[in-house]
């Protein structure tokens, strides 16, 4: 009775505690697919196989020259093993069945709340001439017969025509919902081939996204009513993405070791830090499916980071007999070799404002490494150099910012060496000068303490950058109306050329009653002259409005101050004031483009912005359409060759204004009390 | 005897400790703190603002409610969260970086995508609003506090931020903010990780740009921040 007795009492702590365990750890069981959802380059999952999903688009139901923009919002990709092949149903599983996996949206890119991923918003229009990557994720190792994309139901996507050439029913460069005409949110198909995926491969899972539009608007606020369809990519979009494949020798991945990167390989775009792709080194192999252009190829960066090993970087494939380049349909191998076992430190510290020692918040930090078999010096020519890892400043200044256990920051994760390694790095904030110093890795692998550095203060890696300030005024035609307000932003680009440096943190808000405000702009010392303008934000149909009815007003060769931490004061700075003109758009061809190629608008002499040209035929041949969206005005247009300019500049043709309109006034840009731009219209430009 | 004495004990304390978690989970009050922390009522679920694109894409951020603005500067991927949002509120984001890297923002509700934008343009704009159109923008924070969590990165998390009178249970992700706004008496937080992917690094400041830090936090998988 007694033993019983304690056998009650023992049981009744089991159910308590079983839930307890469930609370406390269930979401451990979660933990695996939350590290993927994390991630967007192949999770180190023991069990899992990757898949690298990317799409291209092909539109129908309206010439595709007639969209300013247009963004489909994907929420996620399903795998599901069902139909078995010879299975009597060979229909596509149920929504709810419990073997779909899903591949979700890239940390940062669309993470969302409990677990529920957000939106990538896909270029549907960039897309028809290029392969966008969606994710890379694990599954379950399995083959895989149904294929799913799971749309977002109550926000699809949004879609920005042009202005109608001769004007239309419906504004244009004004942004328009995108309703689905089917309902639910997901478009499926069941593969022909199983798609099979093996533990600790990449497996590549290219889809044909094919959105017809069904309706068009026929008045403000309608939606385009959009059908969507998906596809396997034709040929596996082979015409579109190149293989690279290698081996890394002197180390070993390490997925289990807390606080230790896995071994892996990244590849961004040259030159910069944008990762394109990364895999994961297994057995000493990797391979990466890149996207690539096929008439004049693609530049890539690979570094090899993580697995306690010293660092390694390579700027396009070699030898290569195509200057590094790779392209479609082709493979090609990239060895490196590093050294393991290696003790590993931090570089850390704190960026300030040289000027007010305030932290600077968000400047980047790149570590920087000469290719494999160079002898370039990074301290003096950072542009030949590859950027082998990355970090940002907290809102403190600090960095590096925090990664995780199984992904930590990469400045947490250097060799220390022996002899101590010294690396270079560059940090870069809009409006300041960048400097570069060389640094070696100290302390610990985690925190923002760490590293050695001679230029520093006080020999610790904190850095204060140099900047220097130009003040100015922006003025509006009209005053917006009481209840109202204008949201302006400032731009400084370096005279002369398209590089854009800087932007003021907190646009001019212009209060209604009022007509204009001051500004004052961080910008890097070192420059000695900007070409200035200035773009309203103004709402259309009480929402954001994508592009401005007030026109760009620019000031060109506006001298920078003497010295760091100086004011310019520039004399007849922005004497031109906001005119409400409305929308506008230009629209032309270029003769004989390649994947090069881009064209330029600019007016009075400063460069505003640039359109590719995009694909009036279906991918992936490169189209020779481009178009704008800006305001009635005296513009100019270039074409650039790889961001040279390529002939003269032609003036565009004059610009019909639209006729003014009284009530009701769809957009918070307006020139006379009451009255407002009608419907914009298109400007055909002459090809060039 | 004894032994059966304490298995009961055991038994009772077990399902104490459930209860409270129960209690935590479902009126998210999350209980048991004494003093200033966690005795607030519960309110309805936060939306919340995200900054979203290629990670490390810097951006500048002016927020606005009904009653006031704020200005945030960071990389992507941010979320942004208003203790005490009064709709309708507005969100204009500024790429700061020479490129065309992607940049989305998006409001969220209760993991529903209320309204997004996206901009590809170097130094491109990018704007959302939500609760209906706010036609001005609000004067700056008065007394502006902001809790961030900026690591580890991609890590879930639940928290309670409160100031003296009403306490808000989120569930989102590093990196995130909590902007306050003419917080009734001292604020604090208390934040629980989903996961155990590393050690919490919180920081409060006070400021209009966040950069002047009152007080930090660190560890986990369980961290208060209060204020000094």
């Amino acid at each position: 009775m007694k033993k019983l007795r304690i056998s009650w009492a023992a049981v009744s702590l089991i159910p308590p505690l079983l839930i307890l365990c469930s609370l406390f750890f269930g979401s451990f069981g979660n933990r695996h697919k939350a590290t993927f959802a994390a991630s967007s380059t192949p999770g180190p999952g023991a069990t899992s196989a990757n898949v690298q999903v990317g799409f291209i688009t092909t539109i129908t139901g309206q010439p595709p020259s007639g969209l300013q923009n247009m963004y489909l919002n994907i929420i996620s990709v399903r795998l599901n093993p069902k139909p078995k092949p010879g299975a009597t149903n060979q229909g596509l599983p149920g929504e709810n069945d419990a073997a779909w996996k899903s591949i979700p949206v890239p940390a940062g890119v669309g993470v969302g709340i409990n677990g529920k991923p957000g939106d990538l918003q896909l270029d549907v229009l960039a897309g028809q001439n290029k392969f966008q990557l969606f994710n890379t994720a694990g599954v379950r190792p399995n083959k895989y017969s149904s294929v799913e994309v799971v749309l977002d139901t109550t926000t699809p996507g949004s879609v920005v025509p042009i202005c109608s050439s001769g004007g239309g029913s419906i504004e244009g460069c004004a942004n328009y919902p995108m309703v689905l005409q089917a309902a639910g949110g997901q478009v499926s198909f069941v593969a022909a081939n199983q798609i099979v995926t093996s533990r600790n491969t990449l497996t590549q899972l290219p889809l044909q996204l094919n959105l017809s539009i069904i309706n068009k608007p026929s008045g403000p606020g309608e939606p385009y009513v959009v059908a969507v369809s998906v596809a396997p990519a034709p040929g596996n979009a082979s015409q579109f993405l190149t293989t690279v494949s290698g081996s890394v020798t002197g180390a070993n991945g390490n997925a289990t070791v807390k606080k230790v990167r896995h071994l892996s390989v990244t590849a961004e775009l040259a030159g910069t830090d944008t990762i394109v792709a990364t895999s994961n080194v297994v057995n000493s192999q990797y391979s990466l499916f890149l996207p690539a252009a096929a008439d004049l190829g693609t530049l890539y960066d690979f570094f090899v980071s993580g697995g306690a090993a010293t660092l390694a970087g390579a700027r396009g494939i070699s030898p290569s007999s195509n200057g590094g380049l790779v392209f479609p349909s082709q493979s090609y191998t990239q060895n490196f070799t590093v050294e393991g076992d290696q003790t590993l430190g931090t570089i850390g510290g704190t960026i300030t404002d040289a000027c007010t020692s305030l932290p600077i918040q968000g400047a980047v930090l790149s570590m920087l490494m000469p290719p494999d078999g160079s002898s370039v010096n990074c301290a003096t020519t950072p542009t030949q150099c590859v950027s082998v890892g990355s970090t940002v400043t907290d809102n403190s200044g600090k960095y590096p910012l925090p990664g995780t256990f199984q992904n930590p920051a990469y400045f947490n994760n250097l060799a220390i060496g022996s002899p101590p390694i010294t690396y270079t790095v560059q940090v870069t904030a809009p409006g300041y000068d960048s400097q570069i110093f060389e640094a070696q890795a100290s302390g610990t692998n985690s925190g923002t303490s760490g590293g050695v550095c001679e230029s520093g203060t006080n020999g610790a890696c904190d850095f204060a950058l140099t900047t220097s300030y130009i003040t100015g005024t922006v003025r509006l035609t009209a005053n917006p109306q009481p209840s109202n307000s204008a949201s302006i932003q400032v731009f400084a680009e370096q005279s002369g050329t398209n590089n854009l440096v800087s932007a003021l943190a907190l646009p001019l808000i212009i209060p209604g009653g009022q007509s204009s405000a001051s500004f004052t702009l961080n910008v890097p010392s070192q420059i000695s002259s900007f070409d200035l303008f200035a773009s309203a934000a103004d709402f259309f149909e009480g929402v954001t409005d994508p592009y401005p009815g007030h026109t760009i007003i620019t000031q060109a060769g506006v001298a920078n101050a003497p010295t760091a931490c100086a004011t310019s004061e520039p004399a007849g700075l922005f004497l031109e004031t906001m005119d409400c003109s409305g929308h506008g758009s230009i629209a032309g061809t270029v003769i004989n483009p390649d994947s090069g190629t881009t064209v330029e608008l600019s007016k009075n002499g400063v460069q505003l912005m640039q359109a590719a040209v995009g694909p009036a035929t279906p991918a992936p041949s490169v189209g020779n359409t481009y178009s704008f969206c800006a305001p009635p005005d005296t513009y100019g247009v270039q074409r650039l060759e790889a961001g040279i300019a390529a002939g003269p500049t032609a003036s565009v043709a004059a610009m019909p204004t639209p006729t003014a309109t009284s009530s009701p006034c769809p957009s918070t840009c307006f020139s006379a009390p009451g009255m407002c731009p009608g419907l914009c219209a298109n400007t055909i430009q002459s090809p060039l | 005897m004894k032994m059966r004495i304490t298995l009961r004990t055991l038994a009772v304390v077990a399902w104490a400790a459930l209860l409270s978690a129960a209690l935590g989970a479902c009126n998210n009050s999350q209980g048991g703190f004494g003093g200033d922390v966690g005795n607030t009522p519960p309110v309805p679920p936060v939306t919340s603002f995200k900054v979203l694109g290629i990670v490390g894409t810097p951006f500048s951020l002016l927020i606005s409610n009904a009653n006031a603005s704020w200005l945030v500067k960071g990389t992507i991927p941010l979320n942004v969260l208003i203790v005490n949002n009064q709709t309708p509120a507005r969100m204009i984001a500024t790429k700061l970086s020479n490129d065309n890297n992607l940049m989305s923002v998006e409001i969220v509700n209760g993991g529903i995508v209320l309204s997004l934008a996206s901009t590809t343009a170097a130094f491109g704009v990018a704007s959302v609003q939500t609760g209906g159109t706010l036609n001005t923008i609000s004067p700056p924070a008065a007394l502006d506090l902001r809790i961030y969590v900026t690591g580890p990165f991609g890590q879930r998390f639940q928290s309670l931020v409160e100031d003296a009178t009403v306490g808000f249970i989120t569930n989102t992700r590093a990196p995130a903010v909590f902007l306050f706004d003419q917080p009734s008496g001292k604020i604090d937080g208390q934040f629980t990780q989903d996961q155990n992917f590393g050690s919490f690094a919180i920081n409060m400041t006070e400021g209009s740009d966040g950069s002047k830090v009152l007080t930090t936090a660190s560890g986990g998988p369980f961290v208060i921040i209060r204020q000094p």
